[in-house]
């Protein structure tokens, strides 16, 4: 089956699914820190490099997303 | 009004509520209302009552379909053809038309459960209540999660969800927890979140110019000017807040169709 083509309707879903991918990477990757900094002894030293790395993360993933979305390798930009 | 009692000295010639009193600033409280009996309280009136009133409506509007519509019946199939054309198919695709009424119903009773705050003698979005947007999403992400695994298989849809294709591989490692926290746990907090603020923060706002104009109100330069302007900010933000309901209450059905419209295909 073929997904419909990505439209202007489709804006504010992408603009949602950005902050989704944000929110969710912050949550994995700062609870994931939080909880290895635990292990380590330094619970907030492991908060901040979790989040910052789930930022970092989220971010490509929302850059490839969107590379994919517009201007990737089968898109028609030039038509 | 209860609540916060903010002492405002700019406004202290033109006070309004009796000599030496602050400006009574809404917060939070203003969203408790006592209930009417029991656990039935305002909110939970309104809600019936809209509901009601859009069965009523399309009822009466339905009833009798003529070839040529009468004036009801157009702007019910206004209604209808809105949700059809504007959200499922283009969004969904053909086979979305099995969940036009579901959008329908969905569309609906958001836009009159928001609209409620701006109609004299009602004056609460009912959508302020927190629990009514979780009710609603806690639906939508039951439906898109049971259409998703019967579209693609228990755990396929899982795996689809994942593992987007066109990506490296050793990313995915650290990738497909995102997407799953993204689209599992993500999904619908930020849905029903987006829906209850924008209730809750346009009610407060109305509600805070509303009693600026009532407290400003007194013969003085200060009070007479400044509850004008509150007056007309509160017609103001009437006519934006009626232009937000509608938003949110599209936002809401778009997005369910979207996420219904990932369940039964995967991403490509």
């Amino acid at each position: 089956m073929k997904a419909p083509k990505p439209t202007d309707r489709e804006a504010p879903n992408v603009a949602w699914t950005v902050m989704n991918n944000l929110i969710a990477g912050i949550l994995v990757y700062g609870g994931l820190g939080y909880l290895i900094g635990l292990w380590l002894g330094n619970a907030p030293v492991g908060l901040a490099i979790g989040t910052v790395f789930g930022l970092v993360a989220s971010t490509f993933l929302i850059a490839f997303r969107l590379r994919q979305l517009d201007g990737g390798p089968n898109t028609q930009r030039e038509a | 009004m209860q609540g916060a009692v903010v002492p405002m000295s700019e406004v202290e010639p033109g006070c309004h509520l009796g000599s030496g009193c602050g400006f009574p600033a809404p917060d939070a409280s203003i969203f408790d209302i006592e209930p009417y009996f029991g656990n039935f309280t305002k909110p939970v009136f309104l809600l019936l009552l809209g509901s009601l009133l859009i069965i009523i409506f399309f009822l009466a509007a339905f009833r009798r379909p003529q070839l040529i519509p009468s004036k009801l019946q157009s702007i019910g199939e206004m209604g209808y053809l809105f949700i059809r054309d504007g959200i499922s198919r283009e969004v969904i695709g053909k086979d979305g038309d099995r969940f036009v009424p579901l959008l329908f119903s969905i569309f609906f009773f958001v836009w009159i459960g928001n609209l409620w705050g701006i109609i004299p003698g009602a004056q609460f979005p009912v959508n302020s209540r927190f629990a009514f947007p979780v009710g609603l999403a806690i639906t939508v992400w039951c439906i898109y999660m049971f259409l998703g695994m019967r579209h693609q298989g228990p755990i396929k849809f899982f795996t689809n969800m994942m593992f987007p294709p066109g990506m490296p591989k050793a990313i995915y490692i650290i990738l497909a927890p995102i997407e799953l926290i993204s689209n599992v746990l993500v999904r619908p907090v930020t849905l029903s979140i987006r829906l209850f603020a924008n209730m809750f923060a346009g009610h407060l706002l109305l509600t805070v110019f509303t009693v600026a104009a009532f407290y400003l109100a007194s013969p003085s330069v200060i009070g007479i000017l400044g509850s004008a302007t509150s007056f007309l900010m509160t017609v103001i933000f009437t006519a934006f807040e009626a232009l937000i309901q509608a938003l949110q209450a599209y936002i809401f059905t778009l997005l369910t169709a979207v996420y219904i419209a990932g369940s039964l295909h995967a991403e490509h």
